[in-house]
């Protein structure tokens, strides 16, 4: 088996024995990579500890055939700590992004300009304010979405191409379809087709947030409740687009925090 | 498979939907256990069958238990006020081998996990909120070093801590016959950090 090494950060892994789980990375040249970690659940292990959350040196062995390689190798590179000030925020935040690139990115294609917006993100997650964390991970997800190709049409009108034109002053909410892959205007919405209702406030933020830097995203603070209708309505586009399962079990994590009988 | 015994197709079956077990394992072990002895295969089913009828789930500390409360509950020996918190059945067992601590345990059934959607009220924390109105005075957190581990930990110690109880973390940093070499950054700041005066 041929040696190789990558830089990368952990998206999932499986436990499939005692002391053996099977690893699934984001890396910097290879995409999503799965690799099997003979032994590593051992606590005396020698070949490196892998952190969720960090940027690592892997080194592998790769596998020509169906099976995968194995890991040979770790060195921690970079850990983002989050602990402190909103650490489960940011704990949810940088698992819901995980679990995204997870479900989205194709198996081995290399996606390095993505891999170094990720992380970015790891990097504004650990150290942004609490309050803008929301509008950090939006701004990442409507960026996968575009890198991946999914990008939903909030401009235009997703079934004419029409530009979607809305008054200052107006109050009506937009219809976001997310089978018809955006926003869609007044005449070519159907009765009795699923949209999600989107204020022109929201509108307008999703559309700042789809060609904001992260930076610039850190410095949006979103409120919990748009966070959430507006994560809702990229999750079902990315459903309807994709045919992953829609819902992102981290933010429905905060969810649960949130509703926990026990701070009532 | 086994058209001429299909009972031990059966076992077979049965082993190999055990964790680490493959159908190939399965299979070894079925024709291993036929060849016991008719006592040594029938311990081994009475074994099975005894696990099931007798070992339930202690009512005050989750822990497994064949008597309700636990031995270790029910030790008046061991100091009641102080609980050390841990994740799984396991961890007690090997906290439970530390010397010098002789306290009680309180075991959560697994820790906070957003990738799993794992929330606070999916642990049994409602007990342990029960247990501190009899006098406790520390809560130990014991959950594992990772992402997950220190998650729960932070989120119990801002619960426990407005009620006015000791709430301890254990150390991070360096097992004990290790070497400095393989060790991570993250280990070893959290190992210098923990430092102690010699």
């Amino acid at each position: 088996m041929p040696q190789e090494k990558t830089e990368a950060v952990i998206l999932k892994s499986f436990n499939w024995s005692e002391s053996s789980r099977t690893v699934v990375f984001f890396s910097s040249d290879r995409g999503k990579l799965a690799l099997i970690d003979k032994g590593g659940r051992r606590l005396q292990s020698k070949r490196g500890r892998l952190l969720s959350f960090a940027k690592l040196e892997v080194s592998y062995y790769d596998s020509n055939k169906e099976s995968s390689g194995y890991i040979r190798e770790v060195e921690l590179l970079k850990h983002y700590s989050l602990e402190g000030d909103g650490a489960l925020g940011r704990l949810a935040f940088a698992s819901a992004a995980c679990e995204l690139l997870y479900d989205l990115l194709p198996e081995e294609q290399p996606q390095s300009a993505l891999y170094q917006y990720f992380v970015k993100y790891l990097s504004l997650i650990e150290s942004a304010d609490k309050a803008n964390l929301s509008g950090i991970f939006l701004a990442f997800f409507l960026r996968l979405l575009s890198q991946l190709g999914y990008n939903p049409s909030l401009a235009w009108c997703a079934a004419c191409r029409k530009e979607i034109a809305v008054n200052g002053d107006s109050t009506a909410p937009l219809k976001f379809s997310p089978e018809r892959g955006g926003v869609v205007c007044a005449s070519c919405a159907k009765a009795g087709d699923y949209y999600i209702l989107l204020s022109p406030a929201s509108h307008r933020l999703l559309q700042t947030l789809q060609v904001a830097s992260l930076t610039e995203a850190a410095s949006l603070p979103i409120g919990y409740q748009e966070t959430l209708r507006l994560t809702e309505a990229l999750t079902k586009f990315v459903s309807f687009q994709t045919g992953t399962s829609s819902g992102l079990k981290s933010l429905e994590f905060l969810e649960k925090l949130k509703n926990s009988k026990l701070l009532k | 498979m086994f058209k001429s015994a299909a009972s031990i197709e059966k076992l077979a079956n049965r082993l190999a939907r055990l964790p680490g077990i493959g159908r190939k394992s399965a299979t070894r072990l079925a024709f291993h256990i036929l060849k016991l002895s008719r006592e040594d295969a029938c311990e081994l089913a009475d074994s099975i069958r005894e696990v099931k009828d007798k070992v339930g789930f202690c009512s005050i500390c989750n822990n497994i238990s064949e008597s309700d409360p636990c031995r270790i509950c029910s030790d008046p020996q061991r100091k009641q006020d102080v609980i050390c918190v841990v994740e799984e059945t396991s961890d007690a067992a090997a906290m439970d081998k530390v010397e010098g601590f002789d306290g009680l345990f309180h075991i959560l059934g697994g820790c906070l996990s957003p990738l799993d959607g794992i929330g606070p009220d999916d642990l049994k924390i409602m007990g342990l909120m029960t247990r501190l109105e009899k006098g406790v005075t520390e809560v130990i957190i014991a959950t594992n070093p990772n992402v997950e581990g220190e998650a729960t930990a932070v989120y119990l110690a801002r619960l426990l801590r407005p009620l006015g109880i000791k709430v301890t973390r254990i150390a991070r940093g360096l097992p004990v016959g290790s070497d400095l070499e393989y060790a991570d950054s993250a280990t070893l700041t959290r190992a210098m950090e923990g430092r102690q005066e010699y």
